[in-house]
C-alpha cells in the first residue's frame, strides 16, 4: 500500500494534468511579440534621438563657442647691449604678449607703480590673432610691472596707478597675470 | 535555445521555449489562478515577457528556473489585481482543533482524492501553492524553487513537510475516508 503522503504527492503531480493551453496560443504570443519589437524599436529611437540631438548641440556649441583658453602672459626682451646679471638695462626693449582669456583683454605696463603703457590703444600696442602685444623701450631705471588682464567687459585704467587700476579691475571680476622686471 | 539567443534569433528561441515549456507553464498558471480565462492571459504574458527579456538572461540560473520566476511574478501580479479574497488553511489548524471526522474505515479512491485535493489546495496560501506546484507538478528541486521564490531551500522544504499532513487532514475530513 502507498503511504498517504506519497498518494498526496502523486495527486499533486497530477494537478491540472488535463489542462492544455488554448489552441493557437503560440501564434497569438508571436503576433504580440511583433508589437513588442515595434515598441522596442520605437523606444530605441526615443532614447537614441535625444542622445543624437544632444551630441549635435554639443558639437555646435563647441564649434560656435570655442573653449576659452586661460589667460597667458609671455615676456621677452631685446637687449640694447650690456646685460648685467638677471636685470635689464635702460634701452632694452620688452615685448609682452597676452593671449587667451575672456572677451576683453588688456596689457598695462607700470614703472614704479605709474602707468607707462596701456594696450590696446597705446603707442607700441599690436594685436595679432588671439594675442595682444605691447612693445616698450625701457627708458628709465626702476621696477616695472607688466600686467595682462582679461574680463567679460571692457577694461580701462582708473587713475593710472598700479594699485588702483588693477584693484578696480579685480573687483570688476578681471583675471590678472603679472610679470616684474628691474631696470638699472 | 541559448545558441539561438547568442545568434540574435529571439523569435526562434521563443518558439523553442514555447514548444518545450508551454504546456507545463500553462498548467502551473491554471492551478495557481484557478481561472481559465485569467490563466490563458497570464500564460501568454509570461512568454511575451520572456521574449522581451531574453537578451537579459545571463545564465545565473537554468532557463527553466528563469522562466518559472517570470511565471510566478506574472501570476502574483494577476492574483493581486484580481484581489481575490481567499480563505487560508493555517498549517497548525489540524493539530490545534481536533476535527470530528467520521470513522476512517473507507479508503479514499484516486478520483475522490483528486477532487478533495483540488478543494483543499485552493484554500492554501498563495505562496504555499506555488511551492507545492513547483515541487510536485513541475518536479523542481528545492534549490530550484529557492531560485524562483528567492528563499532558502531549507525553509521551503520545511514548509512542504508541514503542509502535506495539513492537506491529508483536509482531504480526509472532506471525504470522510482514510488515505
Amino acid at each position: 500500500m502507498i503511504e498517504p503522503i506519497a498518494r498526496i504527492e502523486a495527486a499533486l503531480a497530477q494537478l491540472g494534468a488535463d489542462h492544455v493551453p488554448p489552441a493557437g496560443w503560440e501564434a497569438r504570443v508571436l503576433a504580440q511579440t511583433a508589437g513588442v519589437s515595434r515598441w522596442r524599436r520605437l523606444l530605441q529611437w526615443r532614447i537614441a534621438m535625444p542622445l543624437v540631438a544632444a551630441g549635435a548641440v554639443a558639437a555646435i556649441v563647441v564649434a560656435v563657442f570655442p573653449r576659452q583658453r586661460e589667460l597667458a602672459l609671455e615676456v621677452a626682451y631685446r637687449s640694447s647691449g650690456v646685460v648685467r646679471g638677471s636685470s635689464h638695462a635702460v634701452g632694452d626693449v620688452v615685448r609682452a604678449t597676452a593671449s587667451g582669456g575672456q572677451g576683453h583683454r588688456a596689457l598695462w605696463v607700470y614703472c614704479e607703480d605709474r602707468l607707462v603703457l596701456a594696450c590696446p590703444g597705446g603707442r607700441g600696442c599690436q594685436s595679432s590673432g588671439d594675442a595682444t602685444i605691447a612693445e616698450l623701450t625701457l627708458q628709465t631705471p626702476g621696477h616695472y610691472m607688466i600686467v595682462a588682464l582679461t574680463a567679460s567687459a571692457a577694461l580701462s585704467t582708473s587713475d593710472g596707478t598700479f594699485d588702483d587700476d588693477v584693484g578696480a579691475a579685480l573687483r570688476a571680476g578681471a583675471i590678472v597675470q603679472k610679470e616684474y622686471v628691474d631696470v638699472r | 535555445m541559448l545558441d539561438l539567443v547568442a545568434h540574435g534569433d529571439m523569435k526562434g528561441a521563443l518558439r523553442r521555449l514555447m514548444e518545450r515549456h508551454g504546456g507545463a507553464v500553462y498548467r502551473f498558471c491554471r492551478e495557481e489562478l484557478r481561472d481559465a480565462t485569467l490563466a490563458d492571459d497570464v500564460h501568454q504574458q509570461v512568454f511575451i515577457q520572456v521574449y522581451r527579456d531574453l537578451g537579459k538572461f545571463h545564465r545565473r540560473s537554468t532557463v527553466k528556473t528563469w522562466l518559472y520566476a517570470i511565471a510566478r511574478h506574472r501570476v502574483l501580479d494577476a492574483a493581486k489585481s484580481r484581489r481575490r479574497a481567499e480563505a487560508h488553511i493555517e498549517s497548525d489548524d489540524a493539530t490545534a482543533v481536533p476535527d470530528p471526522r467520521p470513522p476512517a474505515s473507507e479508503r479514499i479512491d484516486d478520483k475522490r482524492l483528486r477532487e478533495a485535493l483540488a478543494q483543499c489546495f485552493e484554500r492554501l496560501p498563495d505562496h504555499t501553492r506555488t511551492v507545492l506546484l513547483l515541487r510536485f507538478q513541475q518536479g523542481f528541486t528545492f534549490e530550484d524553487i529557492a531560485h524562483v521564490c528567492d528563499e532558502k531551500a531549507g525553509t521551503l522544504q520545511a514548509q512542504v513537510s508541514r503542509v502535506l499532513p495539513v492537506l491529508r487532514d483536509c482531504i480526509e475530513r472532506r471525504t470522510g475516508g482514510s488515505l
